[in-house]
């Protein structure tokens, strides 16, 4: 019995320990679970702020040493609130990490740190109180790019970022006039200089840029115009005097290229095959084109400043869609010029899309001119009225240039974001 | 120290500064491309062709750099600039082609020749300045290490020398330049300005502008809802009144420091500090000021620095009459630059003083506008500009006569020289003002420069269909 007794005691001693430890690796699972959801959204994803946070503290270390110190963070920043939890908590573990405690309570030292910006970049700075003195200590902190929003709704446009002038060049600050892609390279028409990208692993990076050598002053809503030879490779450029050839060698390494310029009057193909072959000359003092077409449409066109074909069996295979630079937008059908209604938002760019939805080809127009965020929208023209097709799809800057791309499916849009940065969309258009 | 609520509105006055100045952007933009001709009839209260702050200035002048929008310094008579010797000896390339409005070339003589000039009215960070090829070689006997910023500014825009400029019709030279507009003539008080063709930045949309000097500010609104003017000037503190009675209104950043200099270097340094502490801000920018711009205590708005919220702004009368004991002060003057709002604004200051113990006499400029020399304290904007709060800091200080560069390029390295300048109190900033214009909704894609002058190079005219209703 007495063995039983043990035996059973012992069993039970087992069972009680066994129990604890059982019980203590749930509660340590649960506590660690528990942390892991705490530090879940740091730990997911590299926190922005684990940097910033890790040298503001090093240098308040530094000012204070070893020590228990009062924490209190103050946001003057475009920084969400709801983050502010996260860099306290960073800044806490930080500072304990190297011996500075802190707590809310009350402390002979007190460290004010506030999360403050300039238009440049945010600025985390810390006050240390030791007594009646006080020392600051300062990091900088990049600021994060922001995405930019996207339409959605009936005939869908969307688009799709080719290139960026912050991420894919030094920043040249020169506007960027047009862009096109060939088989070989993305080619960027900039004021003073073609510059040629090629693809790697990173996405287009700088290859070579040549410069567009002119006699004359450039006018300053520069206007240019990139079409592809027929080979697919090269292209020809056209800016305000100048026109350039630009020829591919393939070779085994990244081939050759070579662009030569020279001083040209001669006017410009805005409109290409199939659908027509249509030459404007180009006005190089100013932004617009003089209103002289070869082949001529039959009548006297004003001076506009964008133009596209739309297909109409019934005036000889196409009519031309002008924007002049009175504001008015009119229509080449057959030998008749005709005010187009529905325009009245309509800016001064858009370009032909044949998206094979609805009538099979819409115009794409762009908003306005110059505001800081611009819209493109897709419109049918059955008559001489303009129908939306679309919602509005931010371009999150202003579209200074339109161009059907050479498939004739999307339209390149070149948008100035700001300054000195440019952006070339390629946009598409969904059928419902 | 401000409360934080007094510091989140300040903010968000900011803000509302900005999306005003956006939506103004906005609401003048284009439904066209720019539109090229048109006339433009501009009125100002001051000189358009002033040195500092003159309209005429800038459409008429180019510096070797100027100041993008953003605060950047970009090319503009130079492509391109090198350093080395540690910052005392600076090449400035020129860029090729740009002719004078006379149609003599810009060369790097010329260049030289103009700095020269620049340099016997104001100070100069350069020791001597030479020609080489096409380039202009800058040396010091300091470290310069803001000097593509300086030169932006504009005492250092290059003239044509005074031998190549014609008379204008005034029988007085003109002012030759390789800007987007020429000075055609100059009379009975109108500045007139045409379209540069060859400008080297491409000809202006616009084909000339009528510059109508020293015009009252109610005769200014006047003739702009009349339609006898484009654009007007608006004080900071007639802002509010602008937009109580509608008018367009494009309000810049802070682009002025409103401050008190002291000129007495025989004041005790307790005594600036009592002086400091004594001043009213807040007063001066709710009452004086309508609420426009911000209280300071720093050289460097927030928006520059980052940093400002650090000098505290708040009155401390009893602190400021503890800093001065028992030392009576000796009586002192406050001059004042400028009329209307500045001189209400050297009252109120001398008020304020009073309650700390110091008895201050407002005296006004003299009718040609200069200030007395033997004035203890001024009263005076100084224009912020500059990209980085060093080299902001830098042209600040310039201008406040130190020439001791803040050589780091990052904020810790100009919040310590600011706070060492400032604890000497030889400056009490008060307020940052922003400039503002009152527009006629015919004007398109109108923007500020970064001194808060309107880019009448870029603005551009509605066609005469577009202006139908």
């Amino acid at each position: 019995m007495a063995g039983n007794k043990d035996i059973r005691a012992d069993a039970k001693a087992k069972f009680m320990m066994s129990l604890k430890t059982r019980l203590g690796r749930i509660a340590c699972c649960l506590f660690g679970m528990m942390l892991l959801l705490m530090v879940s959204p740091l730990a997911q994803a590299e926190s922005p702020w684990e940097q910033p946070a890790a040298q503001l503290a090093a240098q308040v270390a530094e000012i204070l040493g070893a020590g228990q110190a009062q924490l209190t963070v103050n946001n003057r920043s475009t920084i969400a609130a709801q983050e502010l939890h996260a860099i306290r908590w960073l800044l806490e573990q930080d500072l304990r990490a190297r011996g500075v405690a802190t707590s809310s309570a009350e402390s002979a030292n007190v460290i004010r740190v506030t999360l403050s910006e300039n238009v440049r970049e945010r600025l985390w700075v810390a006050e240390v109180v030791e007594g009646n003195q006080t020392q600051v200590a300062m990091v900088h902190v990049d600021r994060e790019p922001m995405a930019a929003p996207v339409a959605e709704a009936g005939m869908v446009l969307e688009k799709k970022r080719v290139w960026d002038s912050l991420t894919a060049t030094a920043i040249s600050g020169a506007p960027v006039l047009a862009s096109l892609e060939t088989k070989a390279a993305l080619v960027v028409l900039e004021q003073d200089d073609i510059v040629v990208f090629t693809m790697t692993g990173a996405g287009w990076r700088e290859d070579k840029r040549f410069p567009v050598e002119r006699q004359r002053a450039s006018s300053r809503d520069a206007r240019g115009m990139l079409v592809p030879v027929a080979d697919g490779f090269g292209f020809t450029a056209y800016t305000a005097g100048t026109e350039c050839s630009g020829s591919y060698a393939p070779s085994a390494g990244n081939g050759d290229w070579s662009v030569r310029c020279h001083e040209s009057d001669d006017p410009w193909p805005v409109i290409g095959e199939p659908i027509a072959n249509v030459h404007a000359f180009y006005n190089a003092s100013r932004d617009f084109f003089t209103g002289v077409i070869t082949p001529s449409p039959g009548v006297d066109l004003i001076p506009f400043y964008s133009m596209a074909a739309l297909p109409r069996a019934a005036a000889g295979g196409y009519a031309l869609l002008v924007s002049g630079i009175d504001g008015k937008v009119q229509m080449v059908v057959g030998n008749a010029l005709k005010i187009v209604s529905g325009t009245r938002d309509w800016g001064s760019d858009f370009a032909a899309i044949y998206s094979g939805c609805g009538a099979g080809t819409q115009i794409l127009v762009s908003g306005s001119g110059e505001v800081e965020s611009d819209h493109l929208r897709a419109y049918e023209l059955p008559a001489q009225e303009a129908i939306a097709m679309s919602a509005p799809l931010e371009m999150g800057g202003t579209v200074m240039a339109l161009s059907t791309a050479p498939d004739g499916a999307s339209v390149w849009a070149v948008v100035r974001k700001n300054a000195r940065d440019y952006e070339v969309d390629r946009v598409t258009a969904l059928c419902p | 120290m401000l409360p934080r609520c007094a510091l989140n509105a300040m903010l968000a006055r900011h803000i509302v500064v900005t999306l005003m100045l956006t939506a103004m952007a906005v609401s003048a933009g284009a439904r066209t491309r720019p539109h090229y001709g048109g006339s433009l009839r501009v009125e100002v209260e001051g000189d358009p062709l002033q040195r500092s702050d003159g309209i005429a200035w800038r459409l008429v002048l180019d510096g070797l750099t100027r100041v993008d929008f953003d605060g950047a310094v970009r090319p503009s008579l130079a492509v391109r600039w090198a350093s080395d010797d540690g910052g005392h000896r600076w090449q400035f390339w020129l860029r090729p082609g740009v002719s004078f409005h006379n149609s003599r070339p810009l060369n790097a003589l010329a260049v030289v020749t103009s700095l020269e000039e620049s340099c016997r009215a104001t100070a100069c960070p350069w020791t001597a300045v030479r020609t080489l090829g096409l380039s202009v070689v800058f040396l010091g006997d300091n470290p310069m290490p803001d000097l593509p910023a300086l030169l932006a500014e504009s005492e250092f825009l290059i003239k044509g020398s005074s031998a190549q400029a014609a008379e204008v019709e005034t029988g007085g030279p003109a002012i030759l330049g390789t800007g987007p507009f020429r000075m055609k003539d100059a009379k009975d008080g109108v500045v007139r300005l045409e379209a540069n063709d060859d400008c080297w930045q491409g000809r202006p949309f616009l084909d000339a502008i009528e510059i109508d000097a020293h015009r009252p500010a109610h005769e200014q609104w006047m003739d702009l809802s009349l339609g006898n003017a484009d654009l007007a000037e608006v004080r900071p503190s007639d802002i509010r009144q602008a937009h109580q009675q509608r008018m367009n209104v494009v309000v810049s950043p802070s682009v002025a420091l409103l401050a008190v200099e002291i000129h007495n270097t025989e004041l005790a340094p307790q005594l600036r500090a009592a002086m400091a502490l004594a001043m009213d801000r807040a007063a001066l920018f709710q009452v004086i000021f309508q609420k426009q711009g911000e209280v300071t205590a720093s050289l460097l708005p927030a928006s520059l620095s980052g940093y400002s919220f650090l000098f505290p702004a708040e009155r401390d009368l009893s602190r400021a009459q503890a800093l001065r004991g028992g030392v009576a002060p000796p009586p002192l003057t406050l001059a004042v630059d400028g009329t209307g709002a500045m001189q209400l604004a050297a009252e109120r200051l001398a008020l304020n003083l009073h309650d700390a113990g110091f008895t201050v006499r407002v005296i006004a400029a003299a009718s040609n506008g200069s200030i007395p020399i033997n004035a203890d304290l001024v009263l005076r904007t100084f224009p912020v500009v500059g990209g980085t709060p060093a080299e902001a800091l830098n042209a600040m200080l310039r201008r406040l006569g130190l020439n001791a560069p803040v050589l780091a390029q990052d904020a810790v390295a100009s919040y310590k020289a600011e706070r060492e300048f400032l604890d000497r109190h030889a400056v009490i900033p008060l307020l940052y003002l922003p400039r503002a214009w009152a527009v006629s909704g015919r004007l398109r894609d109108l923007q500020l420069t970064a001194e808060g002058l309107p880019d009448l190079a870029n603005v551009s005219l509605p066609s005469s269909s577009e202006e139908a209703p």
